[in-house]
């Protein structure tokens, strides 16, 4: 599925804790993104942002790269 | 459909492990203490079995529900096992309802077990996770802590619930698990120690959350002839109701709240309803099970509830989703006092402590969650209270409601993805 390039955050944690598999990634940020026009939501890790700066509403993009999972950035 | 009854119910101390005793020995230890209670029914008069448990992967076998049912000495009588994640206790105590109340039985036995503790906390996570969806949340790095994280800041945004109200139920069920010795984490608390505790998944801390488990947990039900000859208080299931929502949290569409018979349209006006702050399954179970059981104001027509409370957010949700307050008010529900036992010292100021008893037992924050047994496990407890028997039973009658006639047991999986609700009365 081809996403939008462009949301808002719906809601958003920071996970100081993962199970094995993403141990080493943590601290990172989850976020559930709403899109106009799309009746459901992703879910996706929010990068290149200060944890102070999140809230609920933030617009955020997504990021094309090599990476094997869904990743947004602030616009 | 015909009346069913409980009569009888035991548990074991849910633990962080237990080294020497596999499932088969767990549940023989609660199934023995049910028996227990019921000296003249013959383990040859049980005419059947239906068993829960949540992973294969944790417990490292499989078709262990027959492996159980062998165990217990109720071969060649027919065995199942059902499953639903954190409600699995709650939709297995369901199914044996419906054996008895379709005449197939006259006594069944429903038994729920899990054991955690075999492959480690983080190993555990992993696994529980995979009740997401593998392909766009668990590949995130999605696991429940962060979905309940989510769904309790979304809640705070909507509603302005607060970190301090979180906390409250935390210090609550903590504080009624002192009075349980069957409870794996009694403790006094304090809210800034909950707020203080280690941060999982922001908003949710340790405190925040209960611990995994392995555990046991039997309830014995029963037809109303059968009940009267081997029950001196059976306790009649007057109420069932079961509901589902979308596996993914994404998904949660945004519509109408389903009303209980004791809310206007106009409660509601405006309100996207469930999206990730309200749990609509947990509202259409209760409809079903409060429709059956003639309840038209639960938050008078009940003496208590055990409901889920895995995260103390969720705790909130569940008393919204009940009808025990208004959606959207649970925070001030809890900061009310009104869900707290009287009777107890919780060091805080509350008004109206005690109008409405939620998890007396101490729940799955402070009792554990050994996930398949945890339904049964709060099936137990309310069957002990209604039955009047909590000091009989926990050597200390602090957490038995007085007078206790009805009461309600709520058992929730995934993010709200299979939940139940079963009405409990005094016969």
């Amino acid at each position: 599925m081809e996403l939008p390039g462009q949301g808002k955050v719906h809601s958003w944690t920071v996970c100081n804790f993962a199970g094995e598999r993403f141990q080493s990634d943590v601290p990172y940020t989850l976020v559930l993104v709403e899109f106009d026009g799309v009746d459901t939501m992703t879910l996706g890790r929010l990068e290149n942002v200060d944890a102070s700066a999140i809230c609920i509403g933030m617009q955020v993009r997504t990021v094309s790269d090599n990476k094997d999972y869904v990743r947004f950035e602030p616009l | 459909m015909r009346p069913v009854y409980l009569i009888a119910g035991g548990v074991t101390k849910f633990a962080r492990a237990y080294p020497d005793k596999d499932c088969t020995r767990l549940v023989q230890e609660a199934f023995d203490m049910a028996m227990g209670q019921v000296p003249n029914l013959d383990r040859s008069r049980i005419n059947g079995s239906v068993g829960s448990y949540f992973s294969e992967q944790m417990l490292g076998r499989l078709m262990a529900c027959s492996a159980v049912h062998d165990a217990l000495g109720l071969c060649p009588t027919p065995s199942r096992r059902v499953e639903g994640g954190g409600a699995s206790g709650g939709l297995c105590l369901q199914s044996a309802w419906e054996a008895v109340a379709s005449g197939r039985m006259e006594v069944c036995l429903a038994f729920g077990f899990e054991v955690m503790s075999k492959v480690g906390g983080r190993k555990a996570n992993d696994i529980i996770a995979l009740a997401s969806d593998p392909v766009s949340e668990v590949s995130v790095g999605g696991f429940f802590s962060a979905y309940y994280a989510m769904m309790a800041r979304r809640h705070m945004h909507q509603f302005g619930t607060t970190r301090e109200q979180m906390a409250m139920v935390a210090v609550k069920n903590h504080a009624n698990a002192v009075h349980n010795p069957f409870a794996q984490a009694p403790m006094r608390l304090g809210v800034e120690e909950v707020k203080g505790s280690a941060m999982i998944a922001d908003p949710i801390t340790l405190r925040d959350t209960c611990l995994v488990s392995d555990g046991a947990a039997v309830v014995l039900l029963a037809s109303e002839e059968a009940a009267m000859r081997y029950c001196k208080r059976p306790v009649r299931i007057s109420g069932v109701g079961s509901a589902t929502d979308t596996a993914r949290l994404g998904d949660r569409p945004r519509g109408e709240v389903p009303l209980l018979p004791h809310e206007s349209e106009t409660d509601y006006r405006g309100l996207e309803y469930p999206g990730i702050h309200s749990c609509r399954a947990g509202r259409l179970a209760a409809r079903e099970a409060y429709r059956m059981a003639g309840v038209s104001d639960p938050s008078k027509e009940l003496d208590f509830v055990e409901l889920y409370d895995a995260y103390t957010s969720a705790e909130i949700q569940a008393c919204e989703a009940l009808g025990l307050c208004r959606i959207g008010h649970g925070g001030r529900f809890v900061e009310s006092g009104a869900p707290f036992m009287k009777g107890v010292d919780y060091g805080l100021q509350l008004s109206e402590q005690g109008n409405m008893p939620v998890n007396p037992s101490g729940g799955l924050l402070a009792c554990g969650h050994a996930i398949g047994a945890t339904g049964l496990m709060q099936t137990v407890f309310a069957l002990w209270q209604l039955q009047g028997s909590i000091g009989e039973h926990l050597g200390d009658a602090t957490l038995q409601v007085p007078e206790a006639k009805r009461g309600l047991v709520h058992t929730h999986g995934g993010t709200g993805t299979c939940v139940t609700v079963t009405v409990l009365e005094r016969a």
